[in-house]
C-alpha cells in the first residue's frame, strides 16, 4: 500500500507530461507540414528564382530598381494600398463606432451588414462595380439623367474604379477590428473625463481615440497588407492605365513568361508586406508578449 | 485647497423614462463640508440621483442647486464636481501621473502648477513614488486612491462617489474607510457617497439619507437613523432587527399592552393609538440572554422565556437566536468573553430587553 502511494508521485509527473498542451502542439504537426510544403517551399523557391534565372545574380532586381515601369508599378501599388487604407479608415470608424454602441437585434442587423458582403467573391463584386461603371452603366445614366453630365465619363478602365473597388471591398476588414476594438472600450472611462472638464470632443480625442488605436493599427495593417497584393479588382477595373503588382507578376508569369523577373518583383512584395507586419508588431508592441503569454 | 466645498439643494428633482419612475421628486439639502451617503438597496435610485448631480442624467424635473446657482442646464464639463467611478474608470492608456492631472491639463494649468498641484495629491495618497507606473501595475487600494486624487486635485465643488469601495475586500474596505475619511478632512470638500451597505455609511457619513422606490424614505444623522427609524424599511435596512407584527394593544398602567400573537405579549412605552397598524422593533444588542429567573423582579422590561435555537461566534460578538414561539424568533447580539461559558442550543433561558429599547414602528411612512 505504502509503496503504491510512494510511487503516486512519478506516475502524476507522467502523466503531466501527455497535457493537453502538449496534445496540441503534435496536433499542429499536420498543418505545418501542409505549409511547409504547399507554402513555405514554393515562397522559397520563388525567391531563389528572383535570384537565380535567368542566371544567377541580381540582375532581376537591377532591372526593377533601375526605374521605368517595373520600379513605377510597385510605388502605384503601394500608393493605391495606402489610400485605399486612408479611405477604409475614414470610412469605417464612425460606421464602427455606431456600431459599437448599437444592442441586441440592431447590431445584429448592422453586423449582418458588414459581414454579408464578404460572402460573396470578389470577382462577382468587380463584376457588379464593372456594371456600375460601364459608359452606360447606372453611374453615368443616372448622372446624364440627372443632369450633372452631358456626356458620359470613361470610369473604365480607371484608378478611381480601382480605388472606389478596393475600398468596398476591404471596408470590413477595416470595421470588424475597429468593432471589437470599440466594444471592448469602457463607456465611464468617457464620462470621467467629462467630469473632469472634457467637452465630448477633448474627451473623444484624448481618451476615446487613444484607446481605439488598437483597433487602427490593427485595421490599417491588415487592410494595406491585402491591399498590396490584391489582384482581382485592379485586373478587373483597372486595366493598363492602374497596373498593380499582383498584376504585373501575373502578367510576366503568364504572358511574357519572364519567371526571373516575376519571382523578383513578387519578393520586393513579399518585403514590404513583412516589413509592414514588423512594423505594425512594433507599434503595438506587445506581439512578443501575448506570444509569451500563448505559449 | 479650498476652505470647504459648497452646498447642494435638490429641490424637486424626479427623473421618469417612459414607463418607470426612476426617481420621485426628491428634496434635501445638503451642507457645505458635509459628508452626506445615500444608500438603499439596489434599484432604489440612489445612482439615478447621482448620476443627475453629475449631470449625466437630466432629470424630468426639479432644480439642482450648487451655492444657490441652478445647474440643471449645464453640461457635466463645466459643473466642477468631481467624481470617482464604481469601477475607477482610470485611464489605462495612462500613468498614474498623467491619470490625476488630466483635468489640471484641461483647466489649462502652468506645466509647474500641473506638476506641483499632480505630485502634493500623489503626496497624500501616498503614491509619490508611482506616477510613472500604468494603472494595471497598481493594486486594488491604489487604484482606489488614484480615483480619489484625480477627482479632487481641481478643487471640485462637490466630490460624488458611486460605490467606490465596491470592488475591494473586506480588510482593504475598512482601511479605505478610514482614507476616504482623512481624505475628507483634508480635503474639506462635500462629500455624496454611494454605497448599498449601510455599516460603511454609517461608519463614515455626517447625514444618511435611506432611499427606495426611488424616494427619499428618511435622512438624518446615523444614530437618529438607527434610534428612530421612520418606518420597518428604514429599521430592518439599517442594522439588524427584530419585528414582530402587533396584532392587538391594550391600556395597561403608564404603558400598553402588545399582543404579537403567538400568545405573547409585550409592554411598551406610548399610548394604544400610537399603536394601530405598527410593528415592534427591537435591535439585537439591547437583548439580554440569562438563565430562567435571572432577570426576575427586574422593571421597566420586557422577560420572556424562550429555547436556545442556535449560537455563533463571529468576531467580537456572539449572535444568538432564541426561540419564543412556534415561529417567533428574536436575535439577540452579545459581547463575547474571553472563557466564559455559554448557553447551548436547546438550553432554556429567559431573554430580556428594556421597554425604551421596544421600538413601535409604523409600516408605511
Amino acid at each position: 500500500m505504502l509503496k503504491g502511494a510512494n510511487t503516486g508521485t512519478p506516475a502524476t509527473m507522467r502523466k503531466a507530461s501527455w497535457s493537453v498542451a502538449r496534445l496540441y502542439r503534435w496536433m499542429l504537426l499536420a498543418p505545418a507540414l501542409f505549409l511547409a510544403a504547399f507554402f513555405v517551399f514554393p515562397i522559397i523557391r520563388v525567391v531563389l528564382r528572383s535570384f537565380s534565372d535567368p542566371a544567377w545574380g541580381v540582375q532581376n532586381y537591377e532591372r526593377i530598381m533601375a526605374g521605368g515601369p517595373y520600379l513605377q508599378v510597385l510605388l502605384a501599388t503601394i500608393q493605391t494600398a495606402a489610400t485605399v487604407t486612408a479611405l477604409c479608415l475614414l470610412l469605417a470608424y464612425p460606421v464602427a463606432y455606431v456600431m459599437s454602441r448599437l444592442t441586441g437585434s440592431l447590431l445584429q442587423i448592422a453586423a449582418a451588414c458588414v459581414i454579408i458582403p464578404l460572402w460573396t467573391s470578389a470577382v462577382i463584386r468587380s463584376y457588379a462595380w464593372m456594371v456600375v461603371f460601364q459608359r452606360k452603366g447606372i453611374l453615368n445614366e443616372a448622372l446624364i439623367g440627372a443632369g450633372v453630365l452631358d456626356d458620359a465619363i470613361r470610369f473604365l478602365p480607371g484608378s478611381f474604379a480601382v480605388h472606389v473597388g478596393m475600398v468596398h471591398i476591404m471596408l470590413p476588414f477595416m470595421i470588424l477590428p475597429l468593432l471589437a476594438n470599440m466594444r471592448a472600450i469602457d463607456r465611464s472611462l468617457l464620462r470621467a473625463a467629462e467630469i473632469m472638464g472634457a467637452n465630448p470632443l477633448v474627451a473623444f480625442a484624448k481618451v476615446y481615440f487613444p484607446l481605439s488605436m488598437p483597433g487602427v493599427s490593427a485595421g490599417v495593417a491588415l487592410v494595406f497588407m491585402m491591399s498590396l497584393g490584391f489582384f482581382i479588382t485592379p485586373a478587373l477595373l483597372g486595366g493598363p492605365q492602374h497596373l498593380m503588382a499582383a498584376v504585373l507578376i501575373e502578367q510576366q508569369a503568364n504572358v511574357i513568361l519572364d519567371w526571373g523577373l516575376a519571382s523578383s518583383l513578387a519578393t520586393v512584395l513579399l518585403v514590404v508586406t513583412g516589413a509592414m507586419y514588423v512594423l505594425y508588431m512594433r507599434l503595438t508592441g506587445n506581439a512578443t508578449g501575448n506570444l509569451k503569454g500563448a505559449l | 485647497m479650498a476652505e470647504h466645498g459648497s452646498g447642494l439643494v435638490l429641490d424637486g428633482v424626479t427623473k421618469r423614462y417612459s414607463s418607470v419612475t426612476a426617481l420621485q421628486p426628491i428634496s434635501i439639502e445638503i451642507k457645505p463640508g458635509e459628508f452626506f451617503s445615500l444608500i438603499g438597496p439596489s434599484g432604489s435610485g440612489k445612482s439615478t440621483l447621482l448620476g443627475a448631480i453629475a449631470g449625466f442624467i437630466p432629470p424630468s424635473a426639479g432644480r439642482i442647486l450648487i451655492d444657490g446657482r441652478d445647474i440643471v442646464d449645464i453640461p457635466p464639463y463645466r459643473r466642477n464636481i468631481g467624481m470617482v467611478f464604481q469601477n475607477y474608470a482610470l485611464f489605462p492608456h495612462l500613468t498614474v501621473f498623467e491619470n490625476v492631472a488630466f483635468a489640471l491639463r484641461l483647466r489649462k494649468l502652468s506645466k509647474a502648477e500641473v506638476t506641483e498641484k499632480t505630485q502634493r495629491m500623489l503626496d497624500v495618497i501616498r503614491l509619490s513614488g508611482m506616477g510613472e507606473r500604468r494603472i494595471s501595475e497598481l493594486s486594488g487600494g491604489q487604484q482606489q486612491r488614484v480615483a480619489l486624487a484625480r477627482a479632487a486635485v481641481y478643487d471640485p465643488r462637490i466630490l460624488l462617489m458611486d460605490e467606490p469601495l465596491g470592488a475591494l475586500d473586506k480588510n482593504l474596505r475598512e482601511e479605505m474607510q478610514y482614507e476616504i475619511k482623512a481624505f475628507h478632512n483634508k480635503i474639506a470638500a462635500t462629500i455624496i457617497y454611494v454605497t448599498h451597505d449601510q455599516e460603511e455609511a454609517a461608519a463614515m457619513s455626517d447625514r444618511i439619507a435611506i432611499m427606495k422606490d426611488g424616494e427619499i424614505v428618511q435622512h438624518g444623522k446615523p444614530r437618529e437613523l438607527y434610534e428612530h427609524p421612520r418606518n420597518i424599511f428604514v429599521a430592518s435596512f439599517l442594522g439588524d432587527a427584530n419585528i414582530f407584527k402587533i396584532h392587538d394593544a391594550k391600556p395597561d398602567a403608564r404603558h400598553i399592552k402588545l399582543d404579537i400573537g403567538e400568545g405573547l405579549s409585550l409592554s411598551a412605552p406610548g399610548d394604544v393609538a400610537s399603536a394601530s397598524r405598527h410593528y415592534v422593533c427591537v435591535r439585537p444588542e439591547s437583548i439580554a440572554v440569562g438563565a430562567p429567573g435571572a432577570f426576575n423582579g427586574s422593571a421597566g422590561q420586557n422577560v420572556l422565556p424562550g429555547i436556545i435555537a442556535d449560537v455563533v461566534y463571529t468576531a467580537g460578538t456572539i449572535r444568538c437566536r432564541v426561540k419564543l414561539g412556534p415561529e417567533a424568533v428574536v436575535t439577540a447580539r452579545l459581547p463575547f468573553q474571553r472563557n466564559a461559558a455559554f448557553f447551548a442550543t436547546g438550553d432554556q433561558v429567559d431573554v430580556r430587553w428594556a421597554l425604551t429599547d421596544t421600538l413601535l414602528i409604523p409600516e408605511e411612512t
